[in-house]
């Protein structure tokens, strides 16, 4: 499952189970968000033992985009399949401060930030 | 509900009231079971309700969490977005600085509020003379030498966004004037709306073209249809109908033999000095000097060239009370003024150029400035000056001789323009007009005694009329001789 948008790519790769967000995601609201939340939603019903997701090119992610990410995770402690792993990156300050947060409604979650 | 009969009882046999005992020992059974099923039924219902309220419990600690992350989230990429603008903008304004400070001309930089200058380059405190630290603080308006220009520039830039290439006079520290450019354009600068103000000095400019006027004037260079002189080369010319005047220093050559050459050009620039700006103020412009002589020019009407001949002689008018009164020797001066076709132009070569006028009609002008040394006359002009005048009437003009001139066939008809005569002189020629035209009338017509009679007229009421005197000297021989063979009345000029 794949979008492509001229400012941000969402794509999961089933055979890695990994989901990689490249770009900017400036999108406005739930709705907007909801084909990008049902790509992440699909990988979690896949109930893959371990399912990574790799933002380490996202290089910009708005509050609304924080809440479907939040949503992603709480899908996942909801199924209880998966270990998640999240791939962050230095380059872009915001992901060593937010993403960690996540742990707060998944203690479980592993992160690296590179 | 168990009711017991109490009296039906009493009616009862003992076998009877056994199953009646245990009729009721079962109800009661019954009633315990019933009460058990109720308990758990109640303790179910309870711990469903516990386990929904944590649930709910879970899920809005869930929520909050996910508010808390999407604020946490929002302040950061607010800080980070916050922090980029800030760099940003301290990076654009480090280049503007450094742009500006690399840029060989002078650059301001205005705070548009009170228009104080808040920044000023290297090549500003060059301009000025002084320390750029001098200029900080300082007011805009105080660098203009006409305030009002200020404020219409601030108005044009607020009105139509910017200002181009405006040329403005500044005023130094030390009071010496600046020519330059200037240029506005709005910005930000240390967060304040601000003007950019781009400067050209253009002093040296200004100075050379005022040299350059000098030798080449703007009157002459929009003749031409010049902007500027560096447009003019050889050969640009304009031809067409103008009236040229051509004015001479009478005496000059035994004037100057008494003087040093120092003297000599204190002298004749007094002279230039005081008649050559009236060739401007009547729409003419000087081709050039010739000597102790002017060539001019105008080309609109005849009438500039006449009212300019008058003002320069009443000018040497009061020129000579001056000198006469520092014990000097008065002046006189002849002006000729012709009208006709003529080319006007650039003639030399392309390194060494001037302005000059050609045609006959030109050549014949000198003559005729000539010829008021031999009538005795300041000012004549030809026929065809007089026949394109709008206002002739407004002139003190008569009729002065019928003339051929040297290497040119055909007669020309010349007149005397007396307005500049001493007052006295002038109201004896208005007076004595009608006698002295009408005695011409009899000269030409062959009745020379009649107009000897009429020129004695004229000349009892004004004895220093040169040109009556001329023709009395000619009636007079001719009454004598009676008119040769062939006499036509013209007074053939041999000498060039």
């Amino acid at each position: 499952m794949e979008i492509t948008h001229d400012d941000y790519q969402v794509r999961f790769d089933e055979e890695i189970s990994t989901i990689i967000c490249e770009g900017s995601f400036r999108l406005r609201g739930t709705q907007e968000y909801q084909p990008i939340l049902s790509i992440l939603l699909g990988a979690v019903d896949a109930k893959p033992e371990r399912l990574t997701l790799d933002v380490r090119e996202l290089q910009f992610l708005n509050s609304s985009g924080i809440t479907m990410l939040s949503k992603f995770i709480l899908q996942v402690r909801k199924h209880g399949a998966s270990q998640v792993l999240i791939l962050g990156s230095k380059n872009y300050p915001w992901q060593g401060k937010s993403l960690k947060n996540f742990q707060r409604l998944l203690p479980a979650l592993e992160m690296e930030i590179g | 509900m168990i009711s017991i009969d109490t009296d039906g009882l009493l009616n009862l046999s003992p076998a009877e009231l056994i199953t009646e005992v245990q009729t009721l020992k079962q109800k009661l059974a019954e009633l315990e079971q019933s009460n058990q099923d109720l308990q758990v039924m109640l303790d179910t219902s309870v711990e469903h309700g516990d386990h929904l309220t944590g649930d709910l419990e879970a899920e809005r600690d869930d929520l909050n969490t996910m508010l808390e992350l999407a604020t946490e989230h929002g302040d950061t990429v607010e800080d980070e977005l916050y922090d980029r603008v800030e760099s940003t903008l301290r990076k654009s304004e480090q280049q503007l600085r450094l742009i500006v400070e690399a840029t060989p001309t002078p650059v301001i930089i205005l705070r548009l509020a009170d228009n104080e200058i808040v920044y000023a380059n290297a090549m500003m405190g060059v301009l000025f003379d002084v320390s750029v630290s001098v200029l900080l603080g300082r007011k805009s308006i105080e660098l203009y030498c006409d305030a009002s220009v200020h404020d219409r520039l601030l108005l044009i830039l607020a009105t139509q966004g910017g200002v181009d290439r405006s040329e403005v006079c500044l005023r130094r520290h030390d009071g010496a004037d600046v020519w330059v450019e200037i240029s506005l354009r709005q910005l930000e600068f240390n967060d304040e709306p601000s003007v950019l103000c781009g400067i050209h000095d253009i002093t040296h400019l200004k100075a050379m073209n005022r040299a350059a006027n000098r030798f080449v004037p703007k009157e002459y260079l929009e003749f031409l249809n010049k902007n500027s002189i560096s447009d003019i080369t050889l050969g640009d010319h304009v031809t067409g109908e103008m009236t040229v005047m051509f004015s001479d220093l009478r005496g000059f050559t035994s004037l100057s033999e008494n003087m040093s050459p120092q003297e000599n050009f204190a002298f004749i620039n007094a002279y230039f000095g005081r008649v050559s700006p009236i060739v401007r103020e009547h729409k003419g412009f000087i081709i050039k000097y010739l000597g102790d002589g002017i060539h001019g020019i105008f080309p609109q009407r005849a009438d500039d060239g006449v009212r300019a001949g008058i003002a320069q002689l009443r000018k040497v008018q009061r020129y000579n009370e001056y000198r006469v009164q520092k014990g000097r020797l008065p002046i006189a001066v002849g002006i000729g003024v012709n009208t006709g076709y003529m080319m006007v132009g650039m003639v030399g070569e392309h390194d060494r150029m001037q302005g000059d006028a050609f045609s006959d009609e030109v050549n014949l002008t000198a003559r005729i400035e000539g010829l008021t040394k031999f009538y005795g006359t300041h000012f004549i002009i030809s026929d065809a000056t007089r026949q394109r005048l709008n206002e002739p009437t407004t002139f003190d003009i008569r009729f002065l001789d019928r003339v051929q001139v040297a290497g040119r066939k055909g007669t020309l008809d010349l007149y005397e323009v007396y307005d500049a005569d001493p007052p006295e002189m002038r109201a004896l020629k208005q007076e004595t007009q009608i006698d002295y035209e009408q005695a011409l009338d009899l000269y030409y017509d062959r009745q020379f005694d009649a107009a000897q009679l009429k020129l004695f007229g004229v000349l009892q009421r004004n004895p220093r009329d040169k040109p009556a005197w001329h023709h009395l000297v000619n009636a007079t021989r001719l009454a004598d001789t009676g008119a040769p063979e062939g006499w036509t009345g013209v007074t053939v000029m041999n000498k060039k």
